[in-house]
């Protein structure tokens, strides 16, 4: 399992005693490596969607092919997709390791997993995957040095056993083979520990300063070259770091290792790609929030005094923020294909803190807008109103959805619908025949929950309707009747995704309507809708 | 919880609006409609040679027609429109401006009776079609027309009656020249079971030459019927001292009729005449001998009970 929320969780308690490395990193251009990247928002079952991991995995992802060495035609980034297609897809990133050692070239293999895990399981959609089966399949794969890293709840589980460690940093213990081999576990929380997400940065923690020192942070040795045990220190201090203050209480990564031979795992080259932005050692010392055009922190620059600093990022448009006691220093950045741009702090200018940039925008990406028809059947529940007030009528509908619109996982609707229906009522044995109409606006408030592997979603809340009624009586010298008012009721339904964008909407509602006309009257409705939507 | 409740009752309230109404349509019901208690003669139109007394049971015929027309145009209202205000038994059209009468109101009430002798679903209904003066401060409605109806097993069929008070109108000031002589005038109808009965009397003014006049019209399920028309004159001309003049016309659903005329008050008869389907007379009577001819055996009626 793993946090959602706005102060978000991933792992476990006090920093450990050990210190960054001491192997003599192994080039990446010298292996071939593969990577399986995999998010996944949905958990099934008693979890809540995650708000990030999906994104995590994308963000995850580009890093190792832009600055990991990692082809792209040796990837997979599998996003909310279910157990058996991951394991197909390490099948299949197997066989091609097996294949390229067959030709003599020395392998890695890079599994990363970001969603929810409890109970010793990873939680792919409805889909289940021990974190005992995955080491093992890990443990077995054919590449020379393997490394599983797993952002969930109590992830730390798999850490568990020979050589593991919840600390800063980790350390190889050379044998004397001058080629390391073997597998390296790491987590993002102890196996008692949550692993969390932030709103504000718009992913999990850990993955975040992963990601963030992979790409050039976490580059203590300054040799422009992250490994993968300076990657891990600087996520591990991080997020134990930023997550300490958290209601879930402070995160623990950890690590575990089977490793045999004398170099460290250098994990994203930065001389590959040059652009990027460059902290130049005059700069104030402070961190460096890089926002991208979401409003979300890309990366983040941790500046020393006298030091300078170089993080790689794709090319783009990104605002700058320092935070000061007292106000923030702000500006505006442009990163170009192939270009280093050099910080300039004349550049940056004063903003009080209302003006941050950061605003947790992520969420606005998950923002769907749908678009539904249907038809609608309506009939009241009593039946002397059903059959002399307000005849059952059928009514053609459209509405507008608006999922994760004010949290992830509600879903705002606005409908309109119109119909017309014929009836009669009698008076005193004097049948008045009537043509009925009825146009009604609502609005609907709805949890949803994802369901078979996010194709399902089953939905309940409550709505406010507003209903125009109307009759005009066959013998036209009876005026037309009209009735208005609003109408609070329930909702609940499914849709279910079914090809492209399009879904089918199946639903239910039952409506409260006080009529005070010849008298106050409380009466109810029904009504069930079925319909075809298209996400856009 | 119990004060919860009268709030959401309030919080709904205000968004609800409207005349959608089945009681409603009890009080539109309770009105006569135009034409429901017009007389009804088979044949549509006269010929040149149609009888004298056809045609003048014709004209008396329109005449009867338009006075029924005319009070129930009164209350047309209410069939044109919701009420404005509905208080329990009661629903009130109106104040309405009075378009061709600048200063004066007009508002229609109608009050469901309670009536032991008309359980519910069958209702009976009283109304009134008021006026008002209001460039006179304080001035209150008074009714200008009042009616009743009690329905039968239907809630179209049943007896009412209507009183319309003109006198009293004008009395208080409205120019009430829609109206001519008249001063009153009483309709009261059963359309329950057949015959159908209409009898409305008109008082006129103490000016006009015809004072009174009194219509009984009966209509049956064959299309047959009848009307009596008494009219109360100043004199009669060619009777020296008669007062009253008696028209009683009856008719067949073929349209073959008889119609009797008959002048003061001892019932003296001085015309008949017969016509047939084609409504030319069969057969002609007068009281001076002139232009009679044809047999009495041809009259689909006999002479009328007096």
């Amino acid at each position: 399992m793993r946090r959602a929320g706005r102060h978000l969780t991933r792992a476990g308690p006090r920093v450990g005693l050990f210190l960054a490395l001491l192997l003599t990193p192994a080039l990446a251009s010298a292996q071939r490596r593969f990577a399986l990247v995999a998010g996944n928002d949905v958990g099934g079952a008693d979890t809540r969607p995650l708000l990030f991991a999906s994104e995590d995995a994308r963000r995850f992802h580009a890093v190792l092919t832009q600055l990991g060495g990692v082809a792209p035609g040796d990837s997979d980034l599998l996003i909310n997709r279910r157990a058996d297609e991951l394991l197909g897809s390490l099948a299949s990133l197997e066989s091609r390791i097996a294949a390229a050692q067959s030709h003599g070239e020395r392998t890695v293999l890079i599994v990363y997993y970001s969603g929810h895990a409890k109970d010793g399981d990873l939680r792919l959609g409805n889909s289940r995957l021990s974190f005992a089966a995955v080491k093992a399949r890990l443990a077995a794969a054919p590449a020379n040095i393997r490394v599983g890293i797993f952002d969930s709840c109590h992830s730390g589980i798999v850490t568990r056993g020979k050589g593991a460690r919840r600390a800063p940093a980790f350390e190889i213990e050379a044998t004397g083979s001058q080629e390391t081999r073997g597998l390296v576990l790491l987590s993002s929380a102890s196996a008692d520990e949550e692993a969390q997400e932030s709103d504000e940065i718009g992913g999990s923690y850990f993955s975040q300063y992963l990601v963030s020192g992979l790409r050039g942070d976490a580059d203590r040795s300054g040799d422009r070259r992250v490994t993968l045990s300076e990657a891990y220190a600087y996520a591990y201090a991080r997020t134990v770091a930023e997550t300490a203050e958290s209601a879930a209480g402070a995160q623990h990564p950890t690590f575990s290792f089977d490793l045999k031979g004398n170099a460290d795992l250098v994990l994203t080259d930065l001389t590959s790609r040059r652009e990027g932005l460059y902290v130049p050692a005059s700069a104030p010392a402070g961190t460096y929030y890089l926002i991208d055009a979401s409003g979300f922190i890309a990366a983040e620059v941790v500046k020393p005094a006298d030091a300078d600093r170089q993080i790689a990022l794709p090319p783009g448009r990104y605002r700058v923020r320092r935070r000061l006691a007292d106000r923030l220093r702000i500006g505006e950045i442009r990163v170009a294909e192939g270009q280093l741009h050099t910080l300039d702090e004349s550049r940056l200018r004063d903003a009080p803190f209302s003006d941050d940039p950061i605003k947790g925008g992520r969420r606005d990406q998950d923002v769907k807008l749908s678009l539904a028809l249907g038809v609608t059947v309506q009939a009241f529940f009593d039946a002397p109103t059903r059959d002399g007030l307000f005849p059952p009528t059928g009514l053609l509908s459209a509405e507008l959805q608006v999922r994760n619109f004010f949290r992830r996982g509600w879903l705002l609707a606005l409908d309109l619908a119109g119909g017309s229906a014929r009836g009669q009522v009698t008076r005193l044995d004097t049948p008045l025949p009537f043509r009925f109409s009825e146009f009604t606006a609502g609005m609907s408030l709805a949890s949803e929950w994802p369901l078979w592997d996010n194709r399902l979603f089953p939905y309940a809340g409550l709505r406010l309707a507003y209903l125009l009624l109307g009759r005009k009586f066959e013998d036209r010298t009876i005026p037309d009747q009209y009735f208005s008012t609003f109408s609070p009721g329930l909702v609940a339904g499914v849709r279910y995704r079914l090809w492209g964008g399009f879904a089918a909407l199946a639903r239910a509602r039952a409506h409260y309507l006080l009529y005070n006309v010849d008298e106050n009257r409380s009466l109810g409705y029904w009504e069930l809708s079925a319909g075809l939507s298209y996400d856009f | 919880m119990k004060p919860f409740v009268p709030l959401v009752f309030a919080a709904f309230s205000l968004g609800a609006c409207g005349n959608y109404s089945n009681e409603d349509l009890d009080f539109q019901l309770a009105l006569p409609e135009d034409g429901e208690l017009d007389a009804k003669l088979p044949q549509a139109l006269t010929r040149d040679d149609s009888s004298e007394y056809y045609t003048l049971t014709r004209k008396v015929v329109t005449t009867f027609n338009g006075c029924a027309a005319g009070l129930v145009s009164l209350v047309d209202r209410v069939r044109s429109y919701s009420p404005s205000s509905r208080n329990g038994a009661e629903r009130i059209w109106g104040p309405f401006a009075d378009d061709k009468h600048p200063g004066w109101q007009i508002r229609v009430v109608m009050v469901r009776l309670a009536d032991p002798s008309v359980p519910p679903p069958a209702f009976q209904i009283s109304y009134s079609f008021q006026l008002r003066d209001t460039t006179q401060s304080g001035s209150a409605f008074f009714d200008l027309m009042t009616g009743n109806y009690k329905s039968s097993d239907s809630a179209r069929r049943g007896k009412g009656n209507m009183h319309l008070d003109v006198q009293t109108a004008r009395n208080a000031g409205y120019p009430a020249d829609d109206f001519g002589e008249t001063a009153q005038l009483d309709l009261a109808y059963q359309t329950a079971q057949y015959p159908i009965t209409v009898h409305m009397e008109i008082q006129n003014v103490a000016t006009a030459t015809d004072r009174q006049a009194t219509y009984d019209y009966a209509e049956n399920a064959d299309g047959s019927g009848a009307l009596v028309f008494h009219l109360t004159v100043d004199s009669v001309p060619g009777a020296t001292g008669a007062r009253d003049v008696k028209f009683t016309s009856r008719w067949s659903g073929s349209g073959a009729g008889r119609a009797d005329a008959y002048v003061s008050t001892g019932n003296v008869p001085v015309g008949i005449d017969c016509w047939g389907q084609d409504t030319v007379a069969d057969y002609v009577w007068r009281w001076n001998g002139q232009g009679n001819y044809g047999s009495a055996g041809l009259c689909a009626f006999g002479a009328p009970a007096l």
